[in-house]
């Protein structure tokens, strides 16, 4: 056989290889339209909100100035946002936006592209529609159509918001596109990942990870002022300088470093079998270990394998972070710092900077922890909770494993986060007790979502991860001053920072939330324990 | 204990669902006893009544003698289940999910499993993902089989089976019933109840219509007769007890085909010889006939043949 031949077997015809695209984008947009719609209003709705956030947060070009000037050297806030590029009230809104809406744009599209690529596959029903009339590239055409589509009007809508609300037109859309550009990109890992794992949570897996060293990168290049900004999606976000004179060309690094992962995955979609990925499933043990032998050691078995991957992950940010602070010590020992940090409690600016950047990192963890809790929903519903619950095992125990497996993840994650950035800065061990100080609020978000579930579990996840979203919107509305201190203390993560700052009434207030949190894992089990099972 | 399942006037609503509407159902200690319906009828659901998986609306129900929601979890030391639809944890192997099951339920005979795994040629060492629909099954019957639960409750066990190991599955049952253990096999596939069960219950829309031995069942249905006879008989029609009579005139004689209830055949058959009689064939009617009775209540019995 020549080589030509050879290769014409690999690589389908064209016009083939694409045929039922628009059949497979209409199925896509008929079973998540609600979702697509809400997706797309809502990363729209957020860039316009918050430029009245902004407006009345900071009214006078004097009270803009006066918070760049503290933002610019405050550590936490190069490292998850940036410089301040320039103290207008579009300048401002970009700062604020573009980096948390290239996160969750990364998160919802990685999401999208695995769940009708591989998630399909994996599920049998590619199969189904794949003996019809369907090319190999359509699944991950269609895939990339519709999320390509739905970036793009965001992006016309933030434009949009943000003439109506006054800004320039130019810098609207700048950031407009810098937020779909971001999510494209991540939809682009999404694909790749989705070629390689044969799995669905492993795809995703692989996505977030990308995902965290991409952010990570960026957080200790803004730090250290270094080169490593430009090898992120996220520092690009940033350089387009939306509002502060527009840098047009950084959308030729997003449209490069989006178009090679697409083509990858085409190339990788065509060679390989379809349900097979790149890493194939090796067999495994004829037989159990020794200590499969409960539903903890079950969870335990199933979940160890991306608790230690993320742990890892958690640890390598840490260092990261803590290398970075640490380059750049003295240069933080500023007059401006030291006002800074004397409002917020004083201390060691390495101290300070933790305490804040700890702050949202505790959030993602949260995300994590709620993310294993959840499980149990999938479990039930997917028939797995019934094999384990016909034999004698009483469904609390099913659970308690579940959650204690959940809550190891939280707390091992926090304590390596804060064992790599005491390592990286040169004190270990130091930052860990504020790491872990975290451990309660996450752990209460955790506890809600095992309440929910037992008394109402079809509402759990919508209900949990809506709450959450709810408290991470607190947040960002009370850095404008625009919430009430009582309304802000509804945040279990204010309350752990507050007392961090002030520097007491810490013990109490873990003691408080740990208590919530088991108090709500109890109320759950008992619901569990007296309702039907699907 | 004689009865291992008692269940009467079993309720339960999903909503404004009505999934069971007053199940009975009987299961006498060491029969297998066969679970008959439709898709939708109520069988999964009311297998999932008796693993306290399912809380019933009302009624009552008792699993070897106790409550299946109160004591769940000491009855499930005394049972064994396989679902209708497998699904198993993607990354863990076949026999890992074998091993952590007969663990769960406080261990399983190591031997017995071996030899299953040979019998029904499954590769214990492959990840559950890779596995098709049939060695799903074979994975959780495996696991059942191997157990020493008294009860065994099989939710359409073989639908994913091939032939070959269908007749294992049926060769494996009935070894477990010679070794005294109670079967409860909810199935749909008729032939497969007619060789395996002692008795049946046939369920319809939450209800059970027919509850019974295999062979009482039958005497309480017509036979089938068809007969050559040498002259045309007469006055059939009139006899009590004859139904979908046909009658056909043949150069030497007539064919006749019929159902009786079982307490007219003797009439009959006198009838047959006084017109004399060349040929006779009688059979009792299929379970498909039964079955199909019940369900399709405009169609005669025995149409379907």
């Amino acid at each position: 056989m020549t080589a030509a031949v050879a290769r014409h077997a690999i690589v389908p015809r064209r016009e083939a290889a694409f045929a039922g695209t628009r059949e497979l984008v209409r199925l896509i947009v008929r079973r998540d339209r609600v979702a697509l719609g809400l997706w797309v209003i809502l990363m729209a709705a957020l860039p316009t909100g918050l430029v009245s956030a902004v407006e009345q947060g900071y009214p006078t070009e004097a009270d803009r100035v006066a918070f760049a000037a503290g933002a610019a050297v405050n550590p936490a806030e190069l490292a998850t946002r940036g410089p301040v590029f320039a103290a207008t009230v579009g300048g401002l809104t970009a700062w604020t936006i573009a980096s948390s809406a290239v996160l969750l744009g990364g998160v919802v599209n990685i999401l999208l592209v695995v769940r009708h690529t591989r998630a399909e596959e994996q599920a049998g029903r590619r199969e189904l529609v794949g003996a019809g009339v369907l090319g190999r590239y359509a699944p991950l055409a269609a895939a990339l159509v519709v999320v390509t589509v739905g970036n793009l009007a965001i992006a016309a809508l933030v434009t949009a918001g943000l003439v109506a609300a006054g800004l320039p037109a130019a810098g609207g859309v700048a950031l407009g596109l810098a937020i779909a550009a971001g999510g494209l990109l991540f939809a682009a890992v999404g694909a790749v990942a989705a070629q390689v794992a044969e799995g669905t949570g492993a795809a995703n897996g692989i996505g977030f990870a990308v995902l965290g060293v991409l952010f990570a990168l960026a957080a200790a290049g803004e730090v250290s002022r270094s080169w490593l900004v430009w090898l992120s999606p996220f520092g690009w976000s940033r350089r387009v300088q939306a509002f502060a004179g527009e840098q047009w060309a950084v959308f030729g690094l997003f449209a490069l470093a989006t178009a090679v992962p697409v083509v990858a995955a085409f190339v990788l979609s065509a060679r390989r079998d379809v349900g097979a990925g790149l890493l194939a499933a090796r067999p495994g043990p004829a037989t159990a270990a020794r200590g499969l032998r409960s539903p903890i050691a079950l969870t335990w078995r199933l979940d160890r394998g991306g608790i230690l991957a993320w742990t890892a992950g958690l640890t390598l940010l840490g260092l990261l972070l803590g290398a970075a602070m640490a380059s750049i010590g003295d240069q933080l020992d500023t007059a401006a710092f030291r006002d800074l940090t004397g409002t917020l409690g004083g201390g060691d600016p390495a101290e300070v900077f933790f305490r804040f950047i700890l702050y949202v990192l505790a959030q993602v963890v949260t995300a994590f922890g709620l993310a294993t809790v959840l499980e149990m929903r999938g479990q039930e519903t997917g028939g797995l909770a019934d094999a384990v619950l016909a034999t004698p095992v009483r469904r609390a125990r099913w659970a308690i494993g579940q959650v204690a497996v959940a809550a190891t993840g939280v707390v091992v994650g926090l304590a390596g986060l804060g064992l790599g950035a005491g390592v990286g800065y040169g004190t270990p061990l130091a930052v860990m007790g504020t790491t872990l100080a975290y451990a309660p609020a996450c752990l209460l978000f955790a506890g809600l979502a095992v309440a929910l579930y037992g008394w109402a579990p079809r509402l759990a996840a919508p209900l949990t991860w809506t709450v959450f979203g709810l408290v991470l919107l607190l947040d960002l509305v009370g850095e404008f001053g625009l919430a009430d201190a009582s309304v802000l203390g509804l945040s279990p993560f204010v309350r752990t920072l507050g007392p961090l700052t002030v520097g007491s009434g810490l013990a109490g207030a873990l003691l408080v939330m740990s208590l919530i949190a088991v108090a709500l894992v109890a109320v759950g089990l008992a619901g569990l324990a007296r309702r039907d099972l699907d | 204990m004689s009865t291992a399942i008692v269940a009467r006037g079993l309720v339960k609503t999903f909503g404004s669902t009505r999934a069971l509407d007053g199940l009975d159902l009987e299961v006498h200690a060491g029969e297998v006893h066969g679970f008959l319906g439709p898709n939708g009828a109520g069988k999964t659901t009311t297998i999932r009544i008796l693993l306290g998986l399912l809380r019933a609306t009302a009624g009552e129900v008792r699993l070897l003698g106790r409550d299946p929601w109160a004591d769940a979890t000491a009855l499930h030391r005394r049972l064994a289940y396989v679902p209708g639809d497998v699904t198993l944890w993607p990354t863990l192997t076949g026999g890992e999910v074998i091993d952590l099951l007969g663990r769960l339920r406080g261990g399983a005979d190591r031997g017995r499993r071996d030899e299953l795994l040979s019998r029904f040629e499954l590769d214990p060492t492959k990840r559950c993902r890779t596995y098709s629909k049939g060695n799903r099954q074979k994975v959780a019957l495996v696991a059942a089989l191997a157990s020493d639960a008294e009860l065994l409750v099989l939710d359409e066990p073989t639908s994913g089976l091939d032939p070959l190991m269908e007749a294992e599955f049926g060769a494996a049952i009935g070894e477990e019933r010679a070794r005294g253990r109670t079967v409860l096999l909810s199935s749909h596939i008729l032939s497969e109840v007619e060789t395996l069960c002692d008795r049946v219950s046939i369920v319809r829309a939450g209800r059970t219509v027919e509850s019974a031995r295999l062979p009482e069942l039958r005497r309480a249905r017509r036979t089938v007769v068809s007969a050559e006879l040498a002259t045309p008989p007469a006055g059939l029609d009139s006899l009590p007890g004859v139904h979908d009579l046909e009658i056909a005139t043949t150069a030497d004689g007539a064919a006749v085909t019929c159902r009786v209830d079982a307490e007219h055949l003797d009439d009959l058959l006198r009838a047959f010889a006084a017109a004399g009689v060349r040929s006779l064939a009688s059979r009792p009617p299929s379970l498909e006939e039964l079955f199909l009775a019940h369900y399709r209540q405009d169609v005669p019995v025995g149409a379907a043949r």
